[in-house]
C-alpha cells in the first residue's frame, strides 16, 4: 500500500523537476529575447546620435549634395519622432537607406574621407549600421531557438500552460533588401 | 516571414560549449598523469642511480641491466614518489593559475598590448570585436594588439565573460574590414562555445613544456660541462665493478631521455586528438555570425600566400592562432590546425546556404568579385 504511494509521489517529484528546468529554460529564452531587442534600440539610439556630428563634419565640403543630406537629417528626425514600434521600424528602415547613399557619396569626396574626423565619423556609424543588423540578427537567432525550444517535445508541453507563446522575427521589407543588393553597384562606379 | 536559417547555421553552441568544458577537464588530467608518470621515472632513475654508485662491487656484478630497468616497476622508491607529487603538483598550481590569470599570462607570453582606440586601425578591431559580440550575443572580449608583420589572430580567456581577442599589426594592415570580419568571428566562434577555455589551459601548459625543455637541456648542458656528478666518478674507481656500474648508469639515463623525447610527444597526441575539428566548427561559426563566408574565405587565402604567418619561434600560442604558425623546428611534427585548401572548401560549400540566409540580414555584402561557388544548396 505504502509502495504504491512513494511510486505516486516519486511521479509527481520528477514531473515536477521537469516542469522547473523546462520552465527556467523558457524563461531564460525569453528573457534572451528581450535583451537582444534592447541591444537593437542601443543601437539605434547611437546612430540617432551620431548622424548629427557627420552631417555638420560634411556639410561645407558636400554644398553639391544638400539634397542627399537633407533626406538624411530629415529621415533620422522621423525615426526619434517615432512612437509605435511600426512606425519607428519604417522610418529607421528609410533612414537606413538614406545614409547607404550619403556613404556613397562621401566616397566619392577623397578629400573628406581623408580628413580625420571624417574618417572617424564614417568609421563609428559604419560599426553602428553594422551592430544594428548584427543585433537584429543576434535578435531573430535568439527568436528561433525560443521558438524551437516553445514548439518541440517537451517544452510544447508545459509552454502554453505557462503563457509561453512563439516570438515574432525582425524581417527586412523588400524595398530595403533591393537596397542592400543595390550597394555593389555603387560602389563599383 | 524569411526561412529559418539553414542547419549548417545552427552550429550547436550548447553541445560545444559541454563538449569544451569536459575536454578541459581531461586534457588536464590526462597532461597532469603525463606530468607524474615523468617525475615519477626522473625520482626513480635518480633513486637507482645512487643505489648503484652506492652499493658493493661484488652486489653489483650480480645485476643486469634488465634488473636495474624492472626496478621501475618495482614498489615505489620514495624519490620516485615525490618526484611524480612535485611535477603533478607544480602542474596544478600551474593549471589554476592558468584557470584565473591564462588570459594575460598568454598575452605576456605573445608580448601583446591593449588596442588603441585612437589609431584608427586598432579602432576598427575594437568596432569589429563588438560588432561580432553583438551578432554572438556575449560580452565583447578585450581587444589586444601584438606589434609583428605576421598575419595571425587568437582567442584566449577562462570565460567569454573574460576572454581576450588578439590580432597582429601585419593582419589588421592586410585584411581589408569584410576579412577581419571573417577572422574575427572565428575567433568569436572560439569565445562563444568555450574553446578559449580548453586552448588557454593547452596553451598555458604547452608554454610550461618548452620551459621545463629550455630548463632540462641547460642542466644537462651544465652537468656536461662540469664531467657528469662527481660523486658518481669518485665511487666507482675502486674494484672491477665499474664498467658494469657505467653500462647500468647508461641504460637508466638512456630510458630517462626516450621517457623524456615520448612524453612531450604523448602530450602533443592527447591536445591533438580533441583539436583540429574545432577550427572547422570555428569557421562555421563566423559564417554564421557574418552571414557572409567571404570575407573569411578571402582572408585565408591571405594567410595561406602570407610568408610571414609566424607569431614567434616556438610560441605557445601557436595552438591558439587563426593559422597554423609556419615554424617546422617545433611544431611542424604535429599539426593542429586543418589544411587551410581544406577549410576554405568548406566555406565555400556554405557560399551557397549564405545567399540563402542572407534574407535575415541586412549585414552580408555581396562579394565584389563575382558569385560565390554554389554548394550543394546552392
Amino acid at each position: 500500500m505504502s509502495e504504491n504511494l512513494y511510486i505516486v509521489l516519486g511521479v509527481i517529484a520528477v514531473v515536477a523537476i521537469v516542469a522547473i528546468i523546462i520552465y527556467n529554460g523558457l524563461v531564460a529564452g525569453r528573457q534572451q529575447v528581450r535583451n537582444a531587442w534592447s541591444q537593437i534600440d542601443i543601437q539605434l539610439k547611437r546612430r540617432h546620435d551620431l548622424i548629427p556630428n557627420l552631417v555638420n563634419s560634411v556639410r561645407d565640403a558636400m554644398q553639391v549634395e544638400k539634397a542627399q543630406l537633407t533626406a538624411v537629417v530629415e529621415a533620422r528626425n522621423q525615426a526619434v519622432a517615432a512612437r509605435t514600434p511600426q512606425a519607428s521600424m519604417q522610418a529607421e528602415n528609410v533612414l537606413s537607406g538614406a545614409l547607404r547613399n550619403l556613404f556613397a557619396l562621401v566616397e566619392s569626396y577623397p578629400q573628406l574621407r581623408s580628413q580625420e574626423n571624417v574618417a572617424g565619423l564614417m568609421e563609428e556609424l559604419t560599426t553602428t549600421e553594422n551592430k544594428i543588423s548584427f543585433a537584429r540578427q543576434h535578435y531573430n537567432d535568439a527568436v528561433q531557438a525560443q521558438n524551437i525550444r516553445v514548439a518541440s517535445f517537451p517544452g510544447v508541453l508545459f509552454a502554453r500552460a505557462f503563457g509561453f507563446s512563439s516570438e515574432t522575427m525582425f524581417t527586412v521589407p523588400e524595398a530595403e533588401r533591393a537596397s542592400v543588393d543595390a550597394v555593389p553597384d555603387v560602389r563599383l562606379n | 516571414m524569411p526561412a529559418p536559417a539553414s542547419d549548417l547555421y545552427n552550429t550547436d553552441f550548447e553541445r560545444a560549449i559541454a563538449r569544451n568544458k569536459r575536454n578541459t577537464i581531461l586534457l588536464f588530467a590526462a597532461l597532469l598523469a603525463i606530468g607524474a608518470v615523468v617525475g615519477y621515472v626522473l625520482g626513480w632513475g635518480y633513486a637507482i642511480l645512487d643505489v648503484i654508485w652506492s652499493m658493493p662491487d661484488a652486489a653489483v656484478r650480480r645485476l643486469s641491466v634488465g634488473m636495474v630497468l624492472l626496478d621501475l616497476f618495482g614498489p615505489p622508491r620514495p624519490q620516485a614518489v615525490a618526484g611524480a607529487a612535485l611535477v603533478a603538483g607544480s602542474g596544478l598550481i600551474w593549471g589554476l593559475l592558468t584557470l584565473f590569470a591564462g588570459a594575460r599570462l598568454l598575452a605576456a607570453f605573445a608580448g601583446a598590448r591593449p588596442a588603441n582606440g585612437n589609431d584608427p586601425v586598432e579602432r576598427q578591431l575594437i568596432d569589429v570585436i563588438e560588432e561580432m559580440a553583438i551578432a554572438a550575443g556575449v560580452p565583447p572580449p578585450k581587444a589586444m594588439v601584438i606589434e609583428t608583420p605576421a598575419l595571425n589572430a587568437f582567442a584566449s580567456g577562462f570565460s567569454p565573460e573574460r576572454a581576450t581577442i588578439t590580432a597582429t599589426t601585419g593582419i589588421l594592415a592586410a585584411c581589408t574590414r569584410e576579412e577581419l570580419q571573417g577572422v574575427i568571428g572565428h575567433e568569436m566562434g572560439h569565445v562563444a562555445d568555450y574553446d578559449v577555455r580548453y586552448t588557454t589551459v593547452v596553451a598555458a601548459m604547452a608554454g610550461v613544456v618548452v620551459l621545463l625543455a629550455h630548463l632540462l637541456a641547460d642542466i644537462a648542458r651544465w652537468s656536461v660541462g662540469w664531467g657528469g656528478p662527481g660523486r658518481f666518478r669518485m665511487r666507482g674507481r675502486s674494484g672491477g665493478a665499474g664498467g658494469v656500474r657505467l653500462v647500468l648508469t647508461l641504460a637508466v639515463v638512456a630510458l630517462l631521455v626516450v621517457m623524456l623525447i615520448v612524453a612531450p610527444l604523448a602530450a602533443r597526441l592527447v591536445q591533438m586528438a580533441i583539436s583540429r575539428q574545432r577550427e572547422y566548427l570555428a569557421d562555421a561559426s563566423s559564417a554564421k555570425l557574418t552571414r557572409n563566408p567571404t570575407g573569411l574565405i578571402h582572408a585565408l587565402e591571405r594567410l595561406a600566400r602570407s610568408e610571414t604567418a609566424i607569431v614567434r619561434k616556438d610560441s605557445p600560442v601557436a595552438a591558439l592562432c587563426i593559422a597554423e604558425p609556419k615554424d617546422r623546428s617545433l611544431s611542424g611534427l604535429f599539426t593542429t590546425h586543418p589544411p587551410i585548401d581544406e577549410r576554405i572548401a568548406r566555406l565555400r560549400n556554405l557560399g551557397g546556404v549564405a545567399a540563402a540566409a542572407e534574407s535575415t540580414s541586412a549585414a552580408a555584402e555581396v562579394p565584389a568579385e563575382g558569385p560565390p561557388r554554389h554548394g550543394p544548396w546552392g
